[in-house]
This record gives C-alpha cells, structure tokens and sequence, in this order.
C-alpha cells in the first residue's frame, strides 16, 4: 500500500514512515507542510495520506483543510488525519466527507500494530475515529440519554464500531463470534431506531451524527 | 494682545490664505491717519459739490442722492478697512464712495472733459461693487475664473461710457461722447453691450451662490449680508435689463428703479454686518456669567460654539503627560495640519498650554472675537482640561490592562506552540519508539524486559496525557481555529453535567473577547463539576449590539460568591479590560447564575 506522510516534525515523520515500511507498506513521499500535497497525491497516487492536523504556515488547521481538499478532488485515496488533541467537530467534518478517512490522536502510533492496521483500514474506505472522540460522543451527559436501554456488551460493541472496526475486528478484540457482533449491532441500531447502513464507514458516521447531532442529522 | 490678561495667545497659521495680523482689531497710527484723511477727503468732496451747486444757483438737492450713497460707502468702507486693514474690501467699499459722490459732482461742472469723467465714474462704482462681492471678506480671489471674472465689469464701465446718460440731472450737460441709443449703429451698440452685461451678471450669480453653498455655517455668518444681497441685487438688475432689451418680464421699467435703490442699501447691509460682529462680542460678556455657573463636566464645547457661531468648534485639552491634546471624553484630538477649512488657536493660561480651539476657518476674519471668547473661557477650560486628562488617563489605564490581558494570553499561546512543537512531539516520538522496540521483541524470549517495556509506554502515554490537558487549560486551540461558539461546544462535550447551550453568535468575535467569554464558561463549568452538585446547566450567549452577554445557570446547591483569589475574581479582570462585568445569582439552594457582559465591538 503506497503512503504519503505530511508532518513538519521530522522526528515523528521519520518514526512513522519506519513503522509504516516495517508494516509492508510503501512510503513514497514525505511532506513538510500541506501546500504541495494535492499536487504530490496527483502525481504519486498513493492508497492513503497521514497527515498532521496542525502545520506551518499559520499552525491551525493547514492539515484538516488540506485532507477535505483531497477528499474532494481525489476521494479516492484514503485520508488520516493526525492530531495532539481530538475534537469530536473535526472528526465529524471528516467523516462526512465520505469513506476512506481517520481522524487520530497522534500518541496512537505507539500501538504499532493498530495505528498500522487504522492506516490500511483507511486505505482501503474504512474509517478510523478515535477512541477519545467516541467515548467523549458516547459519553457526553443528555437529559434524555439515547443509549440508556442499551446493554453494556452492546455498547462495547457499539464503541469499537462507531472506531471504524470490522464485526469481524470487533469479534476477534472482544472474543466473540462474528455472528454475536452482528447481533449486537442490529440490536442497537434498533434501539436508536436508526436503519442497518450497506458498510462499515456509513454505520459510523449514522451512529456517531446520531449521537453527536441527535436524530435525522445521521440517517443517510 | 495687552487685552488677554492672564491668557496669551498664538495663531498657528494652517492656511496661507488668512494670514491675519495679529493686531487687526487695533489698527496702526498710520493706518488711522490714512482713514481720517480719506474720511476728511470724502465730507471735502461733499463740501465742494454743494458749494460749486451753490455758487452756479443750483439747489444742493440735486447732489441726491449719489452724494450721500458715496459718502455711506465711504464710512462702510473706512470702519471695514479699520477692521481688516489686509483685505481690499474697505479701500473698494471707499472708492465705490468716492466714485458716485465725485461723479455727481463733476456732472455739475459745465465742461465737456470733466463732465465725461463724471459719467465715467457712475458704472465704475458699479464695477466696483461687483469686485467687492466677489472678494468679501479677506479681498482675495480664490481661483482663476474668479481674476479673469472681477475684470469684466470694469471692461463694460469703460464700453459703457458712451451709453450713459445723466439722467433726470437738468443742470447737467449732455454726454459730449453720447450715442443716440434709440437708432443705429447707437441702439446696436447699445444692446449688445445689455448682451454682454446680462452673462457676466449671471457668472456673479453662479459664482456667488456657488460660494455660499460650499461655505460652513461660521462661514456663513460672515458672508450673509453680502452675499444674499449681491445675490438679490444681481436678480433685480437682471430682470431690468431683460426689460430693457424688450423680454416680456411682466415687469415694467420701474423695476430699473428698484436695482437703483438697492445701491444706497448696499452699505448699510454692510454697517449692519460689520455691527453684527461687535455685537456678537458682547455676547463674550454672557459666556463670562454662564461659564461661572457651568461645572467642569457642563458642555465647554456646546458653549463655545454656540458663542463663536461656529457649530464644528472643536476643543483640545492640553495633556502635560503626553504632550498632546485630548477631547473632552479623554479622547486624543489631532490638530489638523493641513486642513485649509480648519484654523486652530492655541490656548496658554501663565505661559502654560491649556488647550487648542479648532475652529471653521471663516472666523479667523474676527480674530479678536475668538480671543476674547478664549479669555473668557480660561478658567473653564483649565477645569475642563483637568477633568480630560483624568479622562484621559482613565482611558489609558483601562488600555494598559487590556494590553497586560492580551499579554497573558499571548504568552499562554506561545507557551502552548512551544508544548505542541517540543515536548509533545518528542514524547509521541518516545511512544512511538517504545512500540516498535515492543514490536520487535518477543514478549516470550525475554519477559521482564517486555513488562518494562509496557511500563514505560503507560508512563510516555501518562506524559502525553498530561501535557495534552496543559496545552489545552493554556490555550484551547478550536478557539482560535474555529470560535467561541466550536469552542464551548468541545468544553460542553466534556462536562459531566448535561448542558444546553443556546448561542446567538455568529462568525468571529475579536480574540480577546473570545478568550473572556470562553473562560467565563469553562470556569463556570468547572465550578459547576466541583461545587454545584447539579443536574443540568444552561448556558445562552447574546450578541446585543456591540455588547456580549453569556450566561451559565445550574440547578444545583447555590452559595456560590466571587472569592478573593478565586478564578472568577481573575475573570472579573479580564472582563474588565474589556468595559465588562461579572455578576454571580446564588442562594442556597436556587442554584447559579453566572451574568457576564462584555464589549465585543
């Protein structure tokens, strides 16, 4: 799978591109700063971009604009965005911008093997949302709390889904059989009187715009 | 300036065009002598047309009436040019006199030559006039068309010396160099030259008009007696001489009479003027007893205004500090420096500046009269310029604490950066090793350094954690990336109590106000997790205008007040840089209130 890295630390984008090569995949470029990533994904056409949400010239959001840029004129290469601090508004502007994207704290690549296998995920149209902005949206205090029928394995099941992960993913992490992780997902999809989505990125994004916005925002 | 007393002046002159002595109220000896000598020349004048009537048994009343129009002409024009000996206005105002009382005169000598210069003299006095509207009040002229225009009615006088008659004057001798106007190559000369009189008449009309539409009030003030009247004077002799060349006016040739007799009123119009100027002095008398009465904070300006007859007074106060001047709000005043409608009048009480007027640059034509309004108004200017610079020094103290705020939170955000660019990347980068160490090793070759290992990971990740919350409590970077309302939205996803929020802000605010309001919520919302015990928060935030008011209510235990030390009272601060408040709504047991309203303008 062809990568290319976008991050003005060079310590870090050296450490991500050796992991990414320890882990199979080809890093083709590495970039300072977001100004000439589109032109470079135009060129390379690579399977997926790490990009780093915060970058000069004005150190805010270069990144995040630069991705939803490359959403637009190339949605088909895959998008993950980096960050030291998540914000759930971030994730979800990314997350509508279609499958194919992730959105996640950049201490993640600690955990070799899953920020490795977030990149392929997202490689390949997956999503990868992380763990912090799901539990934040998960967890947030309503008056009226959607998920108060839903059991506690179900909502277990429900966090690591709304993270962008397979039922087959989810299966193996809780020790459970695919067709219980299913189960599980119809079941709370019913209790948020949400429709069963076609794939695993549309399931995220309706579960998580449902949570986040409330009913009818989630539902395409 | 002897009559200023304490007060001493200056004139800081901006504009070339009035340069005014200083002394123009109080003319020179000599100049006195050169008046009194014409006055002196004109009553000679006078004598002599009644004495020559006398002696050839002519009665004296056929010197009437441009004897004594010339001799009203002649003390309009000699209290003028005492009053600005730099302007033309008085010696023009003299000879126009001079020119209809010595006409009259010469009409009555029977000599062909001195008669002819008799009625040469009769349209010069009217050419005369016409210069004199045209250069009222500083006797210069402004523009090009304004020389080329004042030349051609005494071009005409000349032309026009063949067609004059002496009129009803029996005594007098007929025109030696007349032309018979009623046939001929007389009557075509004659009409064209009522051809050439009539446009120029309506140049001075449009030019005049033109003047008094562009002038300022003050300025207006000066030229209403001679501007509308030239004004009015140009219309009656316009519709004679249309009547003249035989236009259907519907008026008949009475109406020439009508323009004649305007001529005697020209002067008086002009004392009335000239008087109206003394008069407004004495109202310097009335500021004296009213700016006894006024306090320091009474409206300086509004009065001095109203005593210059200029609406656009301006009133710097002198600030020793900043060796500046300030408005009567503290507010800094530049003096204009290259304004030519502005003059400003520098104000010392003791040697020491007090102030600067700045004012329409029309009153500058009655220097004595700003003077004496500033003498008058010393005392109340010097009250009103401590009560500026305390203004004034407010206003900079409210700065200064704007500016150690934005300081702050300009260091919190460089220490941030400096986080987000050191410390966090190196530690992601120490977590990113420890994973890759972790990944290459086999858990089961060497167990204990795999357990280390893990450990040190936790404690990196712990690290990053931390130092994730630090940046974020110094600078929470969605408030400048997106705004308050993304801002308070990511502090409401964290809160542990449900909250709801309602928000009429749309787009930005300036940072500074974004920074108070955003800090009133997270403390408010801190407080609330700490202290409040509640199960649900309200927070609004209204845009009302220029002001911001937020809002955060819980229904939680109450009690709650500002604490010496406390993070509200820091807010309170920062609320009050930007002329804000904070307010707190806490029974017990009736929940809180948090009211904070700020400046966001």
């Amino acid at each position: 799978m062809r990568v290319i890295l976008a991050d003005d630390s060079v310590l870090i984008r050296e450490g991500v591109a050796r992991l990414l090569t320890d882990h199979g995949f080809e890093v083709v470029a590495q970039l300072e700063d977001a100004e000439g990533l589109v032109e470079a994904v135009d060129t390379l056409q690579p399977d997926v971009v790490v990009v780093d949400i915060r970058m000069p010239p004005t150190h805010t959001l270069e990144g995040l604009r630069a991705a939803l840029e490359l959403r637009r004129c190339a949605p088909e290469v895959g998008v993950l965005v980096l960050s030291q601090h998540v914000e759930s508004r971030y994730a979800m502007d990314l997350l509508r911008s279609g499958g194919g994207v992730g959105y996640l704290l950049k201490d993640r690549v600690g955990d070799v093997a899953g920020f490795a296998d977030a990149v392929r995920r997202v490689g390949c149209g997956g999503s990868a949302v992380d763990p912090e902005v799901v539990e934040r949206i998960l967890a947030r205090p309503r008056p009226s709390n959607p998920l108060a029928g839903v059991t506690r394995r179900e909502r277990e099941v429900l966090g690591l889904m709304a993270e962008g992960r397979s039922n087959q993913a989810i299966a193996s992490r809780l020790f459970l059989n695919a067709k219980t992780v299913e189960s599980h997902v119809h079941s709370v999809f019913t209790k948020l009187g949400l429709l069963p989505a076609p794939d695993d990125h549309r399931r995220v994004l309706a579960v998580l715009a449902f949570l986040q916005d409330g009913p009818g925002e989630g539902s395409s | 300036m002897s009559d200023m007393g304490a007060t001493g002046t200056a004139w800081r002159r901006d504009d070339a065009q009035v340069d005014m002595p200083v002394d123009a109220g109080q003319p020179q000896p000599s100049a006195r002598r050169r008046q009194a000598a014409v006055a002196a020349l004109a009553v000679a004048v006078a004598l002599a047309g009644v004495a020559g009537a006398a002696q050839r048994g002519i009665s004296p009343m056929a010197l009437v009436p441009l004897v004594p129009t010339g001799l009203l002409f002649v003390v309009a024009g000699i209290i003028s040019w005492s009053r600005r000996p730099d302007s033309s206005v008085g010696r023009l105002l003299v000879a126009t006199g001079f020119a209809w009382s010595l006409a009259q005169v010469l009409l009555l000598v029977p000599h062909a030559a001195v008669s002819t210069l008799g009625l040469a003299l009769l349209p010069l006095g009217l050419a005369f006039m016409a210069h004199v509207a045209l250069v009222f009040p500083s006797g210069r002229l402004s523009s090009r068309s304004e020389r080329i225009l004042v030349v051609v009615p005494y071009v005409l006088a000349v032309a026009g010396v063949p067609v004059t008659d002496p009129g009803d004057c029996r005594e007098c001798l007929p025109n030696p160099i007349g032309v018979d106007i009623t046939l001929g190559f007389g009557r075509l000369y004659y009409l064209g030259l009522l051809l050439a009189v009539l446009p120029t008449a309506l140049c001075f009309l449009v030019v005049l008009v033109r003047r008094w539409r562009t002038s300022s009030v003050a300025a207006r003030r000066i030229l209403l007696p001679v501007i509308p009247g030239a004004c009015l004077f140009i219309l009656v002799y316009a519709v004679a001489l249309l009547s003249e060349l035989g236009v259907p006016t519907g008026l008949g040739q009475e109406w020439a009479l009508v323009a004649l007799l305007l001529i005697p009123a020209a002067p008086v119009v002009l004392l009335g003027g000239l008087l109206r100027t003394r008069l407004a002095r004495t109202r310097v008398g009335d500021l004296v007893v009213e700016l006894g009465e006024t306090s320091p904070r009474g409206p300086l300006r509004a009065t001095l205004a109203r005593v210059l007859g200029d609406p656009s007074v301006e009133v710097g106060y002198w600030r020793a500090e900043g060796s500046d001047y300030v408005d009567g709000d503290g507010r800094p005043l530049l003096l204009p420096t290259d304004d030519r409608t502005r003059a400003v009048k520098l104000i010392e009480r003791s040697g020491q500046p007090v102030g600067a007027l700045v004012h329409d640059v029309a009153l500058s034509d009655d220097p004595a009269h700003v003077d004496a309004v500033c003498a008058a108004a010393g005392l109340a200017l010097e009250n009103a310029r401590l009560h500026a610079e305390v203004l004034a020094r407010l206003i900079e103290v409210k700065a200064s604490r704007a500016r150690i705020v934005e300081a702050g939170d300009v260091a919190r955000r460089r220490v941030e950066r400096n986080l987000h660019d050191g410390a966090q990347q190196r530690l992601v980068t120490l977590t990113l090793a420890i994973g890759m160490a972790r990944s290459r090793l086999d858990p089961h070759a060497d167990p204990d350094a795999d357990v280390l290992l893990r450990q040190a990971a936790e404690e990196a990740e712990a690290a990053v954690r931390e130092l994730r919350e630090l940046a974020r409590g110094l600078h929470p970077s969605i408030l400048s990336e997106v705004g308050l309302v993304a801002a308070v939205d990511s502090l409401v996803e964290r809160s542990s109590v449900p909250v709801e929020v309602c928000s009429s802000v749309h787009g930005r605010l300036p940072p500074p106000v974004e920074a108070a309001a955003y800090y009133v919520v997270a403390e408010a919302l801190t407080n609330v997790a700490k202290y409040a015990r509640a199960s649900a928060v309200a927070i609004r935030i209204d845009k009302d205008g220029d002001r911001l008011r937020i809002e955060v209510a819980d229904d939680g235990i109450g009690g709650a007040a500002i604490h010496p030390g406390s993070g509200l009272e820091g807010l309170v601060d920062r609320l009050a840089a930007l002329d804000g408040h904070l307010e707190i709504e806490s029974s017990v047991g009736s929940g809180t209130r948090l009211r904070a309203e700020l400046s966001c303008g």
